[in-house]
């Protein structure tokens, strides 16, 4: 492990503290009390001077509840009181407590790194026809770039030759390998798993898939909870309170002693003096201020890290919390694409796919796609003619005539008729139908807490209520003008935590009018992003209902850090005001705290 | 405008918490925020008065944490 130069400092002088300390505790056992007292002095000021200067420089800034400053006076107070051991082991203690903190803190900030590190340090370039290896950094918009097989996308870019299989993965948290060839996207971040591509670069790699959601992550702590304002203002009153609460043990305890029962200053006053120097030790406020924000922050971490980007600790929280979920239909629910949902004939069903499929083979029409997908097999054309925002007609290699016509989609679902010699034999009905993933996924989301889902969409009634069926909807609102959905959904905020899920296309009113809009599928759209609150880099919903699970762990983790140091502190707080344990056990709780917290933390990453 | 740099050797939010305010309270600075987890110090001032601001930046974050160094990214 490798630390840093202040963490280095801090292991020499508690390693100068700890041999002084050792020193001091053998001269004791030899009965030469001056020397041990001397050299336990001096392993506290070895261990602290780190410490007591800062305590220094923070009056001098006039800040006197400044941590350093308070356990200097803790450990000065113990050498006044006698109790020599005491200093030293308070100081050395506290030390090693700050060094642990912050390799913890260091180790979280580096896997957070490692996570969200999505691009290579290097991208090859062709520049003037020769291959020059430069930092990713210096791309620019239009360079080409080579990208090897196993490499990671350094920026966004076109591919302009050869072809290939992406790994989106690590950006989308998708695990289907997507295959890419010449005029195709390639966003950064992903891995090129098996060709080598040519590519022409869209975006420069800051504002790439990858730079966008290191960005978003990097900033995404920007907009404080309220636990987190909690605890900001908590520590800001502790300090102080503690402190004047352990002057007034000092002080003030031995003069009611002495009014009530004559005891003299002499004997009261050190007895006290010890009990609130410990005190101090205890209002040291840094494990509580960290516990909080720490928690987001592995929870944001580990989002992104699976496609989904939360944009801001505020969000988890609300995310948490959602117990009405409402979708679009389109590309949220269903997949977007059509496929064939009746066939209405009064011969074989088959046989007339068979022969719309035939017509239709030659056609990248999304309808004639549909269709070709659903037969089992097409017969031998002569030749074909597409009419022009009508259909096509095709004349069969037996010579029978087959015309089909595609009317307008509307609302995700047509129906097209198929004409044999001129005679009508049926209608094909095609739908957009639900993802795979749609029910299980909902499914999922009620054991996180949604209670009411609803989808709100323009489509027919008809088409709306099929998919909701499907995909185990509870409330259905079909034929909704955009403003009546945004109208619809402020309804639905009076009564719950609305979460509104849509492609982030079209309903930016929407998205910013729930509790939190969610944007899903939006790789590479730039308005979806900024339009949401939470952004699903695939269009699987399965990411939502991950997304909603974590949301939950966060909170909890945040909450378990917060009670748990509080707890801990208030409790050594009595213990110390009754004399029941000393400073040691002070520092060492604090020390636990920190490091209790932050295991706590960074269980959120996995 | 705004720039962002990079803090090294802050370990303690607390601490974090006090370079931010004083490095707000520097004369010039319109806003700075310290982010302390990813070390970033985000500050926004009139371009022609960063070198100065930097320089006095470099000092008070060092009164808090002496180990504390500002680079620019």
């Amino acid at each position: 492990m490798k630390l840093t130069r202040s963490q280095k400092k801090r292991l020499w002088s508690i390693i100068a503290g700890a041999v002084l300390f050792a020193a001091g505790a053998v001269l004791g056992l030899l009965d030469f009390e001056l020397f041990s007292a001397i050299a336990f002095a001096a392993a506290g000021a070895a261990a602290g001077w780190l410490c007591i200067v800062k305590a220094f420089t923070g009056i001098a800034r006039g800040d006197f509840f400044d941590e350093n400053m308070l356990m200097t006076i803790a450990a000065s107070g113990a050498v006044i009181l006698g109790e020599y051991p005491e200093c030293a082991a308070v100081m050395i203690l506290y030390q090693i407590g700050e060094l642990f903190q912050s390799i913890a803190v260091g180790r979280s900030r580096r896997s957070i790194r490692e996570l969200t590190a999505l691009c290579p340090d290097f991208a090859h370039a062709l520049r003037n026809g020769e291959v020059k290896d430069i930092p990713t950094a210096e791309l620019a918009v239009g360079d080409i770039v080579q990208i090897r097989a196993g490499e990671r996308i350094p920026a966004d870019c076109t591919v302009i030759k050869g072809e290939t299989t992406v790994d989106t993965s690590p950006v989308t948290g998708e695990s289907v390998p997507r295959d890419a060839a010449v005029g195709d996207r390639l966003y950064s971040g992903c891995i090129n798993v098996t060709g080598l591509v040519n590519a022409q670069v869209d975006r420069v790699p800051a504002d790439s898939a990858a730079g966008r959601i290191l960005k978003l992550t990097e900033t995404a702590s920007d907009r404080k909870t309220k636990s987190e304002a909690f605890i900001t203002r908590f520590a800001k009153v502790y300090t102080p309170a503690v402190a004047l609460f352990a002057a007034l043990i000092a002080l003030g305890v031995p003069l009611i002693l002495l009014l009530a029962n004559g005891t003299p200053y002499s004997e009261s006053l050190p007895e006290w003096s010890r009990r609130a120097l410990s005190m101090l030790v205890i209002s040291c406020p840094c494990a509580l201020v960290i516990s909080v924000p720490l928690g987001y922050f592995c929870g944001l971490g580990n989002a992104s890290r699976n496609g989904i980007l939360i944009k801001g600790s505020t969000c988890v929280d609300t995310l948490a919390g959602v117990d009405t979920a409402v979708f679009d239909k389109t590309g949220t629910l269903t997949g977007g694409i059509l496929s064939v949902t009746d066939i209405v004939t009064d011969s074989d069903k088959d046989e007339l796919l068979r022969l719309a499929a035939s017509a239709e083979k030659n056609s990248s029409h999304p309808i004639a796609k549909a269709i070709c997908k659903a037969a089992d097999s097409t017969y031998g054309v002569e030749s074909v003619t597409e009419i022009t925002g009508s259909g096509v007609e095709a004349c069969l290699s037996d010579g029978r005539i087959i015309k089909v016509c595609r009317p307008e989609i509307r609302d995700g679902t047509t129906a097209v008729e198929v004409f044999e010699n001129g005679k009508l034999i049926g209608r094909i009905c095609l739908a957009d139908t639900i993802k795979p993933t749609t029910a299980q996924a909902l499914e999922k989301m009620r054991s996180f807490g949604v209670k009411k889902t609803v989808m709100l969409t323009g489509d027919n009634k008809a088409s709306a209520e099929e998919v909701a069926e499907k995909a185990g909807i509870d409330e259905t609102e079909a034929e909704l003008l955009p403003e009546q959905k945004y109208s619809r959904i402020e309804e639905l905020c009076r009564d719950g935590t609305v979460m509104y899920v849509g492609d982030g296309i079209n309903d930016s009113p929407s998205l910013a009018g729930a509790h939190v809009g969610v944007a899903m599928g939006a790789l590479g759209a730039q308005a979806a992003i900024e339009a949401a609150d939470v952004v699903l880099m695939s269009g699987d919903l399965d990411r939502l209902a991950y997304a909603l699970k974590l949301a939950k762990r966060t909170v909890k983790a945040v909450k378990a850090n917060i009670i748990i140091s509080l707890l801990i502190k208030a409790s050594v707080l009595i213990l110390a005001s009754l004399d029941i344990v000393g400073m040691w056990a002070a520092v060492a709780a604090d020390v636990g705290v920190c490091i209790v917290c932050v295991t706590n933390s960074m269980r959120l990453l996995k | 405008m705004t720039k962002v740099f990079s803090l090294s050797d802050v370990d303690c939010p607390v601490c974090a918490g006090k370079m931010q305010e004083a490095i707000a309270g520097i004369d010039g600075v319109i806003s700075a925020r310290i982010d302390f987890l990813v070390l970033k110090l985000t500050i926004e001032a009139e371009e022609k008065d960063f070198p100065k601001i930097m320089k006095q930046a470099a000092k008070v974050v060092r009164r808090i944490e002496p180990d504390c160094e500002i680079e620019e990214i």
